[in-house]
């Protein structure tokens, strides 16, 4: 079976005892818009309930829907996704599979990580678990989901994506426990 | 800085690109006067003070808005409708 080459296929993933990085693949991104009076209420036929406002995401089963600027929207879906063959004709839709890389951030110092990276309030009284940022990380546009505690899927533009990886993990650097000066 | 993106809210000002002076009128579409086209193109104010401006959120939502900033003391006035 023909597999999506990983634009990380390079970067290894780092599983720490406190802190961990990999790339999380398997996703379907769909971007739709639409300027019609109808168009959320045509969407939210296909895709169940959208998003109150950009700073929060709505998880309908297996998707995950973020408003990502006027009358736009990202639809995270499995890789068998079929939102985008659903809306087709009823709004535009941008297929970004291949345009996005998801590289996952999990542990007690993903929020000090992820502080040093972007100029957003990371507190976890502030950036709880379903909030998302549009932000910019290493002068590139990134989207981050907090998916859980202190779990966090950053998507990161394909052509970006190892050196906002290794922005990640040279932030990351001073929480890798097991890394001492005899290791290098 | 902080800034109003009128669609993501108060964001930090790194998100953000400077678009220009949005109180300069654009010359009439077909203008054929090239001074008119030169001074709209390249001759700028240098205002001290209260002002408004072109921004785009470049690494959030994309939008284009206008903003009212003071330019001497960074002081935001909003967006500018």
């Amino acid at each position: 079976m023909l597999e999506r080459r990983s634009a990380l296929a390079s970067a290894r993933p780092y599983a720490g005892a406190a802190l961990r990085i990999a790339e999380r693949p398997g996703f379907t991104l769909t971007q739709v818009a639409g300027l019609s009076p109808d168009f959320e209420a045509k969407l939210s036929d296909v895709v169940g309930a959208l998003p109150e406002t950009v700073a929060r995401a709505q998880v309908n089963g297996d998707r995950a829907l973020f408003r990502i600027g006027p009358a736009q929207f990202w639809i995270i879906g499995p890789e068998t996704d079929d939102a985008a063959a659903r809306l087709h004709g009823q709004c535009a839709v941008t297929p970004l599979t291949s345009s996005r890389v998801r590289i996952a951030l999990e542990g007690a110092p993903a929020r000090a990580v992820l502080a040093k990276l972007m100029p957003v309030d990371w507190d976890a009284s502030v950036f709880t678990p379903g909030t998302v940022a549009l932000t910019g990380l290493h002068h590139t546009p990134v989207t981050v989901h907090c998916t859980a505690g202190n779990a966090f899927d950053i998507y990161v533009m394909r052509t970006f994506s190892l050196d906002v990886w290794e922005a990640v993990t040279d932030a990351a650097l001073e929480f890798a426990g097991h890394r001492t000066n005899a290791d290098t | 800085m902080m800034i109003p993106c009128p669609h993501c809210g108060d964001r930090d000002v790194s998100e953000f690109r400077y678009g220009g002076d949005a109180t300069k009128q654009r010359p009439k579409h077909g203008t054929g006067d090239l001074r008119t086209w030169h001074d709209h193109v390249f001759v700028f104010e240098n205002p001290k003070g209260p002002h408004t401006e072109y921004w785009q959120h470049v690494l959030g939502c994309r939008r284009w808005f206008k903003l009212a900033r003071n330019t001497a003391t960074n002081e935001i006035g909003g967006v500018v409708s």
